[in-house]
């Protein structure tokens, strides 16, 4: 009776397993944990929908609703989507083997997130100044609640990429092995759809 | 013959059981809903036997005799498509009875001569006849006749016999939910969302309710009694329960007293006579603090009378006096500052 | 093929770091083996199962008499609320992915789960959570609004105050969720990716099929309720308002978030235990598993319609779209009508031997069959506004979560307890077990339907002494008692079994499926060498090689 030696499956290390027609190990476990942030934001994003549609006026009249300014959510936007293009453009760098590349887009991305928090954080110091705060009603709960949580997310993936670049610059990455560049590039590019979900959402259809 | 009356026998069985642990409902969307849950319990009971049937049939038939292998079979694919499809026709059936069932039970009538405002609160009921109104002196804003519970003394909500009765349901802190059991039927009472529906009481009689949405420590103390009546008797307890209201605080002998006991007071009355100041005794009986506070108007955003906000609350067993002022006719509030929501009242201000 | 390591099994025993000089201690608290992982799931899942038995017992000594007797009403309402939450949480939805994280990567040919790290760290998140939840006890109270925690009362709105101890729940269940939602990753990524060459998707043993649909489950619906979660944080602890009507918050907006989770959750707590039915059921008859591929696709049928009948929970808020619910939790009948006449055809014209693992099984079937009518009552809005709330509900609850999921769980006990130790539990004391925990199963439930159709609400720590319900209520106490009592010969079986020295065979029932080729208990590498596997039997195909003709490309074996 013919046999299958075991050892065959082991040839790479767990990480690197790649299937032939499939996706590797890593990369799917990356994909299926980014489904399972998608639906928790998910469930956020349909609690600001029930509130919204059952308001009368929004934001509701009261000194618990400030005013957003969408000009300047939509230059935080333009800092995360452009973060996301040179994220790529570092993707795209290591899959021709150039690493030098690939560390100076990354930290290009790293910045460009850490300035998105920056702006973030300095909305956040107006809204507050003008009385906006999560107790302060409604609207500055599923406010602070559904952005705090993507400046978070944001946050991890910065200090995800921030990993990334160094091991970067250690050589760790070649055009063969660099599943964890992948890895972070989906989780990036994951927290700039979010924002532009949140950015339509909470600024532009309001 | 002899398969004839075995499956009478089952019927019969079956019918039985269906009656086991049944109430007779007293509404008439009580008898739509228990019609169609016989309608679903034979056809539950049948399953019930035939796939209860097949696997004691084959637990017994095909229990090992040999070390033969038995034939391998994998599957049969047309016994798949009967076996989905047949299901997939009687829950369908019973969807659509279901639907039509629900139009009747959720019918709303044109014009319902009675509306029970419900009003659920920790740990009671309070129940407003809408347009009921209570005959005040003329200087005094117009109420409903509202019958108010407390955990002593459960409200009775008079209803008339045969007729559509337009019920509304809400609560005041947390989600409670009105249910009677004869009555096969329950609704929530929700903060912030009103709830309506219709119902129609087939026989005269007293049945008891209680709320079905745990609601906190005494969830279960909940309870209230409808008493459904003929339509003269109605009318006559009507004009009995208004003159009481519009009198104070009816059948209560010692109505400058109020005691404190398991987060209640023993009542949600209290009257003075007008234009005199007057004592108010308070009975706290338990060591849990409360107080009483008394406000200017018809709840507590009026403004207080006493005692002042930063008065501490007592612990019992303790005996204190609130001194009121002179008051001008009408009804004042109370509530303890600790637990406004499940103690709380109306002090009463009447010449007589 | 190039081979440039030293042998195999040494690499992973190192990298599953036995060495002889480890102590016992160190090595299973260190340990990566995702068999290791696994018993210490099953012995901390069956420890809280324990606790939350305790605390039933305490709710039905109780309720055996109208008025109060040991517990007032504040210990009452955390009674109920920590035996719920505690059974869920720390006990099914673990106890079963403690059974896919021994058995999965066994049953598919991999050596371990993809991500063993990840596993280790899931599986420890249990005992802290089940320390943080029942840490309550001595911080000024556990949670005590029902394991459903409905807004606002679970907000401390109202006269009830408020304690730590939903703090405490919500955080205890952000841990449980984490590790529900890694486990998840794991299993879902071992089973695309580690499965054994000629191990297709559709030679998978159902066993497997359940983890991999009850995985999207978890991976898709919990993360609803970590938001659920974290919302009621925010409200109770920073102010928020989403579900505190006093400040513009929806009061039934709780509901639905919870719900979405938890409707899906109850699939989550049923589909691996249908699984191990459906293993169990094919080895003691004989025959292979009727209609496999229809198995597979009512699996999945009833994990996606589980994602669209949430509001069943709610229809008598006045706040739902009662039609389209009602329909999506009728039509889930039929994915499931379709795996009970498989398993019965599985059984018939078979070779039935009654190993305790099979008595199980059948006694599952009943208990299930009972449990999935009598939630087809509350499908209908009409029948439900009757019977929602009351002691009907916790009837269904119990005939499927017990009566289904844990006899599932000790069918699988029975049935892999070789596998893990070497050594078959013994028969008599097995059979002992099953039929005191099946009498006294059904006198605590049973009438339970009956006190429903007579009005009895259910979450009440005293009653009115209405001669229809005291009979009742005591009769159910009795049960409980015996309940508790048929545990007591499982857990002697346990404790004399793993005392034995001798071995029992390492296939003991001639079984089907791959985890029974390796030996039992397996090595650290789980496989010195695998079949060819051509069907969802290997075994079955290897045992009898000579009688059979096999086509390498069917996906089913089969006489020719």
């Amino acid at each position: 009776m013919a046999v299958a030696d075991t050892a065959a499956l082991d040839e790479h290390p767990a990480e690197e397993h790649h299937k032939p027609g499939g996706i590797s190990t890593s990369l799917l476990g990356m994909v299926l944990f980014i489904a399972s942030e998608v639906m928790f934001f998910g469930g956020l994003f349909g609690a600001y929908f029930t509130i919204r549609s059952a308001a009368t006026s929004w934001p509701p009249e009261g000194a618990g609703s400030a005013h957003l300014e969408t000009w300047y959510a939509a230059i935080l936007t333009t800092v995360l989507v452009t973060s996301s293009v040179t994220m790529q453009l570092g993707v795209w760098a290591i899959r021709r083997n150039d690493q030098r590349k690939l560390v100076m887009w990354l930290a290009i991305s790293m910045l460009l997130g850490v300035a998105f928090l920056c702006g973030q954080a300095y909305e956040y110091s107006k809204l507050i100044g003008e009385g906006m705060t999560l107790s302060s009603g409604v609207f500055g709960s599923t406010f602070f609640t559904l952005t705090g949580f993507h400046g978070a997310h944001v946050a991890g993936g910065a200090a995800f990429i921030l990993i990334v670049l160094l091991r970067a610059r250690s050589g760790q990455f070649t055009a063969r092995y660099h599943d964890t560049v992948e890895m972070a590039s989906y989780y990036w590019h994951f927290v700039d759809v979010v924002w532009l979900g949140l950015f339509s959402t909470i600024y532009l259809l309001r | 013959m002899r398969r004839a009356r075995l499956i009478g026998t089952v019927v019969v069985a079956v019918l039985v059981l269906a009656g086991c642990g049944s109430l007779t409902p007293v509404t008439e969307q009580g008898r739509d809903i228990h019609n169609l849950y016989n309608v679903l319990f034979v056809v539950a009971a049948v399953i019930f036997v035939l796939v209860e049937a097949a696997i004691v049939f084959a637990v017994f038939r095909y229990r090992r005799r040999s070390d033969m292998l038995p034939p391998q079979f994998h599957g049969n694919n047309l016994l798949e498509i009967v076996w989905t499809v047949v299901p997939l026709l009687i829950v369908a059936t019973l969807f659509v009875l279901t639907w039509g069932v629900l139009a009747r039970v959720d019918a709303r009538a044109d014009n319902p001569r009675v509306t029970v405002n419900v009003v659920g609160f920790q740990w009671q009921w309070q129940f407003t006849y809408q347009g009921e109104r209570v005959p005040l002196p003329a200087d005094q804003p117009p109420e409903d006749l509202t019958i108010k519970g407390t955990i002593a003394k459960p409200p009775v909500m008079y209803l008339p016999v045969g007729e559509p009765i337009r019920f509304t349901t809400e609560a005041q802190d947390v989600i409670h939910s009105f249910y009677v059991r004869e009555f096969l039927f329950k609704r929530d009472a929700f903060p912030g969302h009103l709830n309506t529906f219709d119902i129609t009481v087939t026989k005269p009689g007293d049945y008891g309710g209680q709320c079905t949405e745990y609601c906190g420590l005494a969830h279960q103390a909940m309870r209230f009694t409808v008493r459904a009546v003929s339509r003269p008797q109605f009318e006559a307890w009507l004009v009995k329960a208004k003159k009481e209201a519009a009198s104070g605080c009816p059948a209560d002998p010692n109505p400058r007293a109020i005691a404190a006991k398991n987060i209640s007071f023993d009542k949600n009355c209290l009257a003075g006579p007008v234009n005199r100041p007057f004592e108010i005794s308070f009975d706290n009986q338990e060591g849990v603090p409360h107080n009483v506070a008394f406000f200017e108007g018809k709840d507590a955003d009026a403004p207080r009378i006493l005692p002042q906000p930063d008065t501490p609350l007592f612990p019992g067993p303790k005996t204190t006096t609130y001194k009121l002022p002179a008051l001008k006719s009408g009804s004042y509030f109370f509530h303890c500052d600790a637990h406004p929501g499940a103690m709380q009242g109306q002090l009463v201000v009447r010449s007589k | 093929m190039a081979i440039t390591q030293a042998r195999p099994e040494a690499a992973a025993d190192a990298a599953h770091g036995i060495s002889p000089r480890r102590h016992p201690i160190a090595v299973w608290l260190t340990t990566t083996d995702h068999k290791k992982i696994g018993i210490m799931y099953l012995v901390n899942s069956y420890f809280w199962f324990g606790v939350a038995g305790l605390l039933a017992v305490f709710v039905r000594a109780e309720l055996a008499q109208p008025g109060t007797q040991f517990f007032g009403e504040e210990r009452y309402n955390q009674l109920f609320t920590m035996h719920g939450t505690t059974m869920i949480f720390l006990f099914v939805i673990p106890i079963l992915a403690g059974f896919g994280n021994y058995i999965v990567p066994l049953q598919i040919g991999a050596l371990d789960m993809a991500f063993p790290r990840v596993n280790a760290l899931s599986f420890w998140m249990l005992p802290l959570a089940g320390i943080v939840l029942y840490s309550s006890y001595l911080l000024g109270g556990p949670a005590d609004a029902g394991w459903t925690e409905y807004a606002p009362l679970s907000e401390g709105v109202g006269a009830q105050g408020n304690s730590i101890g939903i703090d405490l729940w919500i955080i205890a269940l952000l841990l449980v969720g984490t590790a529900s939602i890694l486990g998840a990753v794991n299993f879902i990524t071992t089973i695309f990716n580690m499965r054994a060459p000629g191990m297709t998707m559709f030679r998978m043993p159902l066993f497997t099929w359940t983890i991999l649909v009850t995985s999207l489950l978890v991976l898709l619906a919990t993360p609803v309720f970590t938001s659920a979660l974290v919302m009621l944080l925010i409200d109770r602890n920073l102010g928020g308002s989403f579900f505190n009507p006093a400040n513009g918050g929806i009061a039934v907006l709780w509901q639905n978030v919870f719900w979405f989770y938890s409707h899906p959750a109850v699939y989550v707590m049923v589909l691996p235990g249908m699984g191990i039915i459906s293993d169990v059921l094919p080895v003691f008859s004989r025959k292979p598993l009727f209609g496999y591929k229809a198995f597979v696709f009512a699996t999945a049928g009833i994990g996606a319609l589980g994602f669209s009948v949430w509001a069943h929970h709610m229809f008598v808020t006045g706040q739902v779209l009662l039609p389209f619910f009602s329909i999506m939790t009728f039509l889930i009948a039929v994915p499931t009508g379709v795996k009970f006449f498989n398993w019965i055809a599985t059984m018939v014209k078979g070779e039935i031997t009654f190993s305790t693992a099979m008595l199980f099984a059948v006694g599952f079937l009943t208990m299930f069959l009972i449990g999935g009518i009598d939630g087809v009552f509350l499908a209908s809005p009409p029948v439900d506004f009757a019977l929602t709330e009351t002691y009907w509900v916790v009837a269904h609850i119990h005939y499927v979560l017990f009566g289904g999921s844990v006899f599932a769980v000790y069918a699988g006990f029975y049935y892999w307890f070789p596998k893990f130790s070497g050594r078959k539990l013994k028969e008599g004391l097995g059979k002992l077990h099953f039929w005191l925990q099946f009498i006294g199963f059904n006198m605590t439930f049973f009438s339970m339907h009956i006190l429903g159709l007579l009005g009895m609400p259910r979450r009440i720590q005293d009653y009115a002494p209405l001669k229809d319900w005291v009979g009742l209520n005591q009769f159910q106490t009795a049960g409980a008692l015996l309940i508790a009592l048929s545990t007591a010969p499982f857990l002697a079986n346990v404790v004399m079994t793993l005392r034995r020295k001798d071995r029992d065979p390492e296939d003991p029932w001639e079984a089907n499926t791959l985890e029974w080729y390796t030996t039992s208990p397996p090595p650290a590498h789980n496989f010195d060498s695998l079949p060819e596997i051509h069907s969802e039997r290997p075994l079955f195909d290897l045992r009898h090689a000579d009688e059979l003709t096999v086509d390498p490309d069917a996906t089913t074996t089969g006489a020719r």
